[in-house]
C-alpha cells in the first residue's frame, strides 16, 4: 500500500448507522459475573532413571506388577 | 422446567465416549430430564448403547439415509426441530459438536455458550478463557434456549446399567442439498486408539527429531496400550499427522496417564492436557516447563530412556 492511497482513503466518506436504525439487539444472553485463576496441579515428583519411572508407575496402579 | 437435548456422536457403529461425559455435564444440572438424539442411517445399535447410559430418560433415534455421514449441515436443521420442547440443547466440545452446535445455536436465533467445565445451576456455568488460563462464571437468559458445548475433558464417563426407551422420530422438514458427503479419506492409524478417547497417551513432541524417530513413541505406545499424541512443534515439523496434535488447537483430552516425551510444555501444549490423571514427562532439559505440570518427572537423554521404558514395560 502507498502512502498517495492512504491518502485517498482517508477521503471517503464514513457513514455512522445507529444500531438501533439496524433492527437487531444487541442484548447478550450471557453475563460474565466472576473471573479467577484456574485450578492448580500440584507438582509431582522428580525420578532419576526408569526404574524409578517405573516403581512410581506401579505405585499408582498404572503399570501391573 | 429444565430438560436437555443431548447430540450423541458416533461413527454409525459405535458411540464416541464423549457422549457418555456429555451426560454426566447435563446430569449434573438437569436431573434425569436427558434426552439424546441419534441422528443416523441403521442406528440401533449406538441408540441401544446410548440407551444402556445411568440417567438418560429417552433416546431419539431419527434414523434416515441422509444422517449416514455427520454432516453439520443436515444435521443441524433437524436438531433445531427437536429442540423446540427442550431448554438446552447440548454437544460435545469435540470436532463434531464444534462443526454442529454453532449452527443450531443460529438455526435457533440465539448464541453459543462454549465449553462448559462445571454448572452450578441451569443457568450458571463454568467455562475456560485464554486458553484454560482464567476461568469465567457465566450466567444464560433462563428465558432463552441455551445452546451450548461440553468441554468433555472436564467430566468422567456416565456409567452403563441405564435401559432408557428408544423412540423413532421422523421429522417432516425439507434437508438442505447444498451440503453433501463425498468420501472419507484417511490416513489414521485404527490399530491404536482413539487419541480423543484413550485412556493413555503417549506423545512425542521436537524431540523426537523425526518421523523415522517417532517409532520409538509408537513402540512405547504399544507397550502401554496408549494411543499416540504430539505437540504443535512435532506436527509443524512433519513428524506426525496434524490429527495427532493435543493442545489449545489440537485435542484437548483426559486420559488417566499421558506420557510426555521430548515436549517442553508450551501453555498451548498444557491446556489440551490439564485433565490427565497422571502426566509423566521425559526431557532433557531439566528447566522444561512441562516438569511444572508432571506428577513423575525424568531428566533424561529420550532415546534411551524411552527405549529403556518401552522393555521394561515388555518384562
Amino acid at each position: 500500500m502507498k502512502l498517495p492511497d492512504i491518502m485517498k482513503a482517508k477521503k471517503k466518506p464514513l457513514d455512522t448507522v445507529a444500531l438501533a436504525d439496524l433492527g437487531v439487539e444487541a442484548e447478550s444472553q450471557f453475563k460474565i459475573t466472576n473471573t479467577g485463576p484456574p485450578p492448580e496441579r500440584q507438582k509431582g515428583v522428580m525420578v532419576a532413571d526408569i526404574a524409578g519411572l517405573v516403581s512410581e508407575l506401579k505405585k499408582k496402579g498404572l503399570v501391573d506388577g | 422446567m429444565v430438560s436437555v437435548l443431548l447430540i450423541a456422536e458416533h461413527d454409525g457403529r459405535d458411540l464416541n465416549p464423549s457422549t457418555a461425559r456429555c451426560v454426566s455435564c447435563a446430569a449434573s444440572f438437569a436431573g434425569n430430564a436427558v434426552d439424546i438424539a441419534v441422528f443416523a442411517e441403521h442406528g440401533q445399535d449406538v441408540a441401544e448403547q446410548a440407551a444402556a447410559l445411568e440417567g438418560v430418560r429417552r433416546i431419539l433415534l431419527i434414523d434416515r439415509p441422509e444422517n449416514a455421514p455427520p454432516l453439520a449441515a443436515v444435521l443441524a436443521p433437524q436438531v433445531a426441530a427437536l429442540a423446540a420442547d427442550y431448554s438446552h440443547v447440548l454437544g460435545p466440545s469435540t470436532t463434531f459438536g464444534k462443526d454442529l452446535m454453532p449452527r443450531v445455536a443460529a438455526l435457533l436465533g440465539v448464541g453459543q455458550l462454549s465449553d462448559i467445565m462445571a454448572a452450578e445451576t441451569p443457568y450458571r456455568f463454568e467455562r475456560p478463557i485464554y486458553a484454560g488460563n482464567a476461568i469465567v462464571d457465566v450466567e444464560a437468559d433462563p428465558q432463552t434456549k441455551l445452546v451450548a458445548t461440553v468441554r468433555t475433558a472436564s467430566y468422567p464417563q456416565a456409567v452403563t446399567g441405564g435401559s432408557a426407551q428408544i423412540e423413532a422420530r421422523s421429522l417432516n422438514i425439507d434437508l438442505p442439498q447444498h451440503t453433501r458427503f463425498v468420501e472419507l479419506r484417511t490416513d489414521a492409524d485404527t490399530s491404536r486408539p482413539d487419541l480423543q478417547a484413550a485412556a493413555r497417551v503417549v506423545s512425542g513432541g521436537r524431540g523426537v527429531g523425526s518421523a523415522d524417530n517417532f517409532a520409538l513413541i509408537y513402540a512405547l505406545a504399544d507397550a502401554l496400550g496408549a494411543a499416540v499424541g504430539a505437540s504443535r512443534a512435532a506436527v509443524d515439523a512433519g513428524y506426525v499427522a496434524n490429527d495427532l496434535q493435543v493442545g489449545q488447537t489440537g485435542k484437548i483430552i483426559a486420559p488417566e496417564l499421558y506420557v510426555a516425551v521430548g515436549i517442553s510444555g508450551a501453555i498451548q501444549h498444557l491446556t489440551g492436557i490439564k485433565d490427565a490423571g497422571t502426566i509423566v514427562a521425559i526431557n532433557k532439559d531439566e528447566e522444561a516447563p512441562i516438569f511444572e505440570v508432571a506428577d513423575i518427572g525424568l531428566v533424561a537423554d529420550l532415546f534411551t530412556a524411552v527405549a529403556e521404558l518401552t522393555d521394561a514395560l515388555k518384562r
